[in-house]
């Protein structure tokens, strides 16, 4: 199912569901939150200012984002900024991950992947960046991941095995830190 | 002269552990003079680590000025420029060189990759800094800032490229990516003379010579087109360069023993963050 975001000329999320097993997860990226800015069909030098008409706009793309995520297992969410490089940058078209996981607590999701991640973020600062949200996370009852490539999830709660957080499976394809116990909670 | 490689890679971008020696960015070489002068071959992937590095310096308050020299527009030679910090910061220059194989003129060809298809950048205009787009045709001779610069076209499968010869501080050095000639032993007259007596020739060598066979006709030479042309034309010194992305550290360090064993001039593997004294 297509979800309309908020992303400079606008960008689709999914959210696709197993026939079979009726497991579903989504797809949310690019997408920037629903609150300072209103990304049209026009380039943006910096914030503009929001009519009343924006911010409803808004409110209803978020209430179906809500919508189309309830209930879903796991949710890849674009969350490509730290809270201080939103702040410099809201009109890029881009979420932090506190955006998400707002967004997942509101739609009761049980899993989270943060996704898209900033260039600039080195592996020591993806480190401390999955510790930091898998805690927060874990405070609101959502279980924090970072993707990482040759990452590999299954879905659904009750399919976890090996060490790693539930449903979680690392292949080892000889990426850095792919062959750690626990590779995926770094 | 100095010579910097901030990209090496040809096609598309790597990353892994096997990469990291000769580096996963994609094409861009920073020449630089005695005096401090500049140019930028390409804006690959490569570009975008050069960025933060002028970022350190008078380009972060506006007040720096950049001549690019693009071999062409394919998208692994472009690819950086939407990243390219320096062009958010009102003040600087940014200078853009080169022509254009396709018939559309490079400045409409540059302003396609900033469409919202693309980008959302939108358009050259919306940059901060003050961009120039400035056409010429390969053949052609121009000074930049101390750098003298000769053009010639070069084949490149069913198009052509822009070779570079560039000369400063006395010193001379020869860009020759992405090109195939007839075959790997018969350089254009147009890379001979590009070459001729180069101190540093930068060359193409995407293909070991032994898979070379299975790949003729994509544009792309085999390591010893280069050893070939610089034995021919006289240059000193040869870096291979445009490494495939499927060559790992392993295999570009076997192409270029391969390659040394050629010829008695010296020859390296170009690699991403080495700083060459020419």
């Amino acid at each position: 199912m297509p979800i309309a975001l908020n992303h400079p000329f606008g960008s689709v999320g999914y959210r696709i569901t197993e026939r079979a097993s009726a497991q579903a997860w989504a797809y949310v990226s690019d997408t920037a939150p629903f609150t300072e800015v209103l990304h049209k069909q026009h380039f943006l030098h910096g914030l503009e200012e929001l009519t009343d008409e924006d911010r409803a706009a808004l409110t209803s793309m978020r209430a179906a984002l809500i919508e189309a995520l309830r209930g879903v297992d796991t949710v890849v969410y674009d969350t490509h900024f730290l809270p201080e490089e939103y702040a410099r940058f809201p009109h890029y078209g881009h979420s932090t991950p506190d955006h998400a996981l707002d967004v997942c607590t509101d739609a009761k999701v049980r899993r989270l992947v943060l996704y898209h991640h900033a260039p600039s973020h080195g592996d020591d600062q993806m480190d401390e960046i999955a510790a930091r949200y898998a805690a927060l996370g874990a405070e609101r009852g959502v279980e924090v991941v970072t993707a990482r490539e040759g990452m590999e999830l299954t879905i659904g709660a009750s399919s976890g095995r090996g060490k790693g957080p539930a449903g979680t499976t690392l292949p080892g394809i000889g990426k850095p830190g792919a062959a750690t116990d626990d590779g995926a909670s770094t | 002269m100095k010579v910097r490689f901030w990209g090496v890679r040809g096609s598309f971008a790597m990353c892994g552990p096997e990469f990291l020696r000769y580096g996963g960015n994609t094409t861009s070489v920073e020449l630089v003079t005695a005096a401090g002068k500049r140019v930028l071959i390409d804006l690959g992937t490569g570009a975008t680590e050069f960025a933060k590095a002028l970022m350190a310096t008078e380009f972060a308050a506006g007040q720096g000025e950049l001549p690019v020299l693009l071999s062409h527009t394919h998208l692994d030679h472009i690819q950086g420029l939407p990243f390219f910090t320096p062009l958010f910061i009102k003040g600087n220059r940014i200078r853009l060189y080169g022509a254009d194989p396709t018939g559309s003129s490079l400045e409409a060809t540059l302003q396609n990759q900033l469409a919202p298809h693309y980008s959302p950048l939108g358009a050259l205009e919306n940059l901060a800094a003050g961009v120039s787009v400035d056409p010429f045709t390969p053949g052609s001779t121009f000074e930049i800032d101390g750098f003298s610069i000769a053009t010639a076209r070069v084949p490149h499968g069913s198009m052509w490229t822009t070779g570079f010869r560039i000369t400063a501080d006395g010193k001379t050095v020869t860009f020759l990516s992405d090109v195939e000639y007839a075959t790997p032993e018969q350089p254009t007259a147009e890379a001979l003379e590009l070459a001729a007596n180069a101190d540093l020739l930068i060359h193409d060598a995407m293909h070991a010579d032994h898979e070379y066979e299975h790949r003729r006709g994509w544009g792309h030479s085999p390591a010893r087109a280069g050893i070939v042309l610089a034995e021919r034309a006289g240059a000193q010194r040869v870096a291979l360069f445009h490494h495939s992305p499927d060559a790992t550290d392993e295999t570009i360090d076997a192409i270029v023993e391969h390659a040394r064993g050629m010829t008695s001039l010296p020859v390296f593997g170009a690699a991403e963050g080495s700083y060459v004294g020419v």
